[in-house]
């Protein structure tokens, strides 16, 4: 380090002490010492000599310790430290948030096994299988009640075979809906209203819920469960087992409670097979 | 990289303050999301399981800390359409009980959960309440019958149990809009480890309180061979002890067979 670069390290060192943030210190400090080194090199361009264009150079820079405290006034340390606050925040923020956002990305798509086994609403599926399929549609109607979109996006009505405990051969047809509920506040819990679900279909049969069913009475009923769960949207697999497609021309799936009545039609006349 | 921090550093000091804010209040909404977005309060969660059940809003009539229970909170709330018990805890997922009105006059207990004890509680106590639309009524006589058979699966073994229990109760108007009373059971004493099954060391009685504390419960009560009625006899009475109202409900009919 020649005599030059330490008498400007030394000034800039003053000029800068008044300036509480500390990488603004460096970085101010920095850009003085860059300023008065070209102002020593164009004056020794000009031909004056080492000791004199060193001595122009600090004198022209000024007296450090009056200049010091302009500096720190200019340079206040609030949005320095803030910046660094907000940084360091971010970074702790990430890594806390990584672990559990794992954790709920993973559940997204979490899918109940069906009562069955297997997705009945594929129907390459039921071919496989060697069961039947009666009906199949997408009807994709939407009710919206506190906050929740409610969606049956399904319905199929199929022939189940299997086999009891005497080895008998037996089938029934079941009909299944697909109900999606919806709410993208991140807060909303999942509903678990399916529970509370009634039916009725086009011959004026009611399907009682189980929750409030008598299975001695013998009748169908309609039952629901949990199919999906992932973030934002639920999943209900409702279904109603010994329905029969015949004659009927559409099926409405009530909620009444509260003083809401939500009603879902879904057209069961011809639709959706192929 | 270096690159990219000379870009950065150029924009003003402020303007990355604000983007940093900006993320951090991004990030935390995705942090909150993430970990399943808890409720502050205990109210607030009552809105939630309110709104999820689709019932509500309706309004607070009593919320208070429960002792010895498992549930260590109890919402009471009504609107035009029903009644709602809610309890919650800092373990057990929380249950909401929800009847609708049918008249002036509305009976509900708080949920099974708290009436279901842990291993060190010793004593029961089941809340009911009377949601009335009576404000004149200062007085309230409440009658519980519990009869029918009772069918218990323990250990493999179908214990029939006879049920027939009467409950007289009385309470006067602490609070507006509804009367509180409470079953007992008498107190076990010291736990004691052949208590495993509670309820069979209460006997009948324990069963019975059990099916009139699920009576309201949103779960799945199916059951099997067992058959019951649960019915409730209201009398509220007005200043000078005259009869305002007289109602008898059928609060639960299980006749239920495999």
């Amino acid at each position: 380090m020649y005599m030059g670069q330490y008498q400007f390290k030394c000034w800039c060192s003053d000029a800068v002490s008044g300036i509480i943030f500390p990488p603004d210190r460096q970085q101010i400090s920095e850009e003085l010492y860059r300023h008065m080194e070209d102002h020593y090199d164009a004056l020794i361009q000009q031909g004056i000599g080492k000791e004199e264009a060193l001595r122009l150079t600090v004198e022209a820079m000024g007296d450090a310790r009056v200049i010091a405290p302009q500096l720190a006034a200019i340079h206040r340390p609030f949005w320095g430290y803030f910046l660094r606050a907000t940084r360091i925040m971010l970074v702790l923020l990430l890594i806390v948030t990584i672990i559990p956002l794992g954790i709920f990305l993973r559940k997204a798509d979490y899918r109940e096994p069906s009562a069955w086994g297997f997705d009945i609403f594929d129907p390459g599926v039921h071919a496989q299988n060697g069961h039947t399929l009666l009906y199949h549609g997408k009807p994709d109607c939407s009710v919206t009640s506190g906050g929740y979109r409610f969606t049956v996006t399904d319905a199929v009505v199929w022939t189940y075979r299997y086999t009891d405990g005497n080895g008998s051969n037996l089938s029934r047809d079941i009909l299944c809906l697909r109900m999606s509920e919806t709410n993208f506040l991140p807060w909303a819990e999942h509903t678990g209203v399916g529970q509370w679900f009634r039916a009725e279909d086009s011959r004026g049969i009611i399907y009682e819920s189980t929750n409030t069913h008598d299975p001695a009475s013998g009748t169908p009923c309609l039952c629901a469960a949990s199919s999906r769960t992932g973030p934002f949207t639920d999943t209900y697999l409702l279904w109603i087992n010994d329905f029969e497609l015949a004659d009927t021309q559409w099926i409405k799936i009530r909620y009444d409670r509260d003083g809401r009545d939500l009603v879902w039609s879904i057209d069961l006349s011809g639709g959706g097979m192929p | 990289m270096r690159m990219l921090f000379n870009i950065t550093n150029r924009i003003p000091r402020q303007i990355r303050t604000i983007c940093n804010a900006v993320l951090i209040l991004l990030l935390a909404v995705i942090f909150y999301t993430a970990i399943g977005a808890p409720p502050v309060t205990r109210e607030q969660a009552f809105r939630r399981a309110e709104k999820a059940n689709l019932t509500g809003p309706s309004a607070i009539l009593l919320s208070e800390d429960l002792e010895h229970y498992d549930y260590d909170h109890l919402i009471l709330a009504h609107s035009q359409y029903g009644v709602t018990t809610y309890v919650s805890s800092e373990t057990w997922h929380p249950i909401l009980c929800y009847t609708e009105k049918n008249g002036d006059v509305t009976v509900i207990t708080a949920p099974k959960g708290v009436f279901n004890w842990g291993s060190h509680f010793w004593e029961v106590q089941l809340p009911v309440f009377v949601v009335d639309d009576v404000p004149d009524a200062v007085r309230a006589e409440l009658e519980i019958d519990i009869t029918g058979t009772y069918v218990h699966n323990l250990n493999g073994e179908q214990l029939q149990i006879p049920l027939d229990h009467h409950y007289a109760l009385e309470a006067t108007r602490e609070h507006d809009h509804f009367f509180r009373f409470s079953i007992g059971l008498p107190s076990l004493g010291q736990y004691d480890e052949s208590g495993y099954d509670t309820n069979a060391v209460h006997g009948a009685e324990g069963y019975a309180l059990d099916l009139l504390a699920e009576t309201f419960s949103n779960r799945d009560n199916w059951l099997p061979h067992s058959s019951a009625s649960i019915t409730a006899a209201v009398r509220l009475y007005g200043k000078s002890d005259n009869l305002l109202t007289e109602q008898t409900l059928t609060l639960r009919e299980i006749n239920e067979t495999d």
